[in-house]
């Protein structure tokens, strides 16, 4: 019997759905309304609760994947299943990091006065969106070794991912424009409180339920698309046995 | 009527708070309803689940 691989019991992916579209309503009422306005940055800081939650989730997805690849490449747990689930969260990564590039542009723009500056974080992290952009592609070329690709694909996503801690650490290490950690610095002192920092937090939270979610629906969309080609390799030698059977009717 | 005021006062950057969680909420509205489509294309193809 073929049962389809799934990353979730469908009951929990159907109460994932319901849990992230109820905390990103939440997260609305917080982040719009609820929240106060900020004394110097006026109503432009509300992008930060989406902006820091879509970073926190790009370094998530990244990890992820690194975790994944690392799974992968042990010859203990070696499994197609490693790769697929990398390849998922890989994408949502590079989702989430383009979302935080645009929504820190659009902050940049009324606190700083510029879309973009030439700043350690900000050219960190876009380096990031582009070696991910560039792991995706590389999952994209055909293969004909389906576990040579995935070892291929295991190690680019392990060296793609020691930008990551270079972008977290990039405003400790350099002088830059961009603030330094409000929550995750090295002191691990939070540096915002009252409404802000729960909104901060709901919005954490609920861009992380919102990440499970989709994770469980872009692997089962790889684990549908696999078993596609499966069946059209299959199809495609059930095809060329035959026919030479049909040459000698 | 404060925040009629607000919304016409550029220092305040309401119009980059619209933009950006409009903006959010379209891109992740979007990518979802594509890998729906995309499931469901994918379902319609394969033969049932249970299938031998």
């Amino acid at each position: 019997m073929r049962t389809r691989d799934r990353l979730l019991d469908p009951r929990l992916s159907r109460a994932l759905g319901v849990a992230s579209l109820v905390s990103l309503v939440v997260l609305a009422l917080f982040g719009l309304w609820g929240a106060p306005e900020d004394g110097t940055q006026k109503e432009a800081q509300r992008l930060m609760y989406l902006h820091v939650p879509a970073a926190w989730l790009a370094y998530l997805a990244f990890g992820v994947t690194a975790a994944a690849s690392a799974l992968f490449l042990w010859p203990r747990t070696r499994s197609l299943v490693w790769d697929r689930l990398a390849g998922a969260s890989a994408e949502l990564g590079v989702l989430f990091t383009a979302l935080t590039l645009v929504l820190g542009s659009l902050w940049g723009k009324p606190v700083w006065g510029i879309w973009w500056a030439w700043d350690a974080r900000l050219v960190t992290t876009a380096v990031l969106f582009f070696l991910y952009l560039g792991y995706l592609a590389l999952r994209r070329i055909p293969s004909g070794d389906p576990i040579g690709s995935a070892k291929r694909n295991a190690i680019a996503a392990l060296i793609a991912f020691v930008d990551v801690p270079i972008v977290h650490f990039s405003v400790e290490w350099w002088r830059t424009l961009h603030q330094k950690a409000t929550v995750f610095n090295p002191q691990l002192d939070a540096k915002i409180d009252g409404v802000m920092a729960l909104t901060l937090w709901i919005g954490v939270i609920a861009f992380t339920i919102l990440y499970l979610y989709l994770l469980d629906k872009r692997y089962r969309l790889a684990s549908l698309e696999d078993e596609m080609e499966e069946r059209e390799v299959e199809a495609a030698i059930a095809e060329r046995i035959g026919a030479p059977v049909e040459v000698a009717r | 009527m404060r925040l009629a005021v607000q919304l016409a006062d550029p220092d305040y950057g309401w119009a980059y708070v619209i933009v950006g969680w409009t903006l959010t909420a379209a891109v992740l509205a979007a990518y979802f309803g594509r890998l729906v489509v995309r499931i469901r294309r994918a379902e319609r193809t394969l033969p049932p689940e249970t299938e031998q």
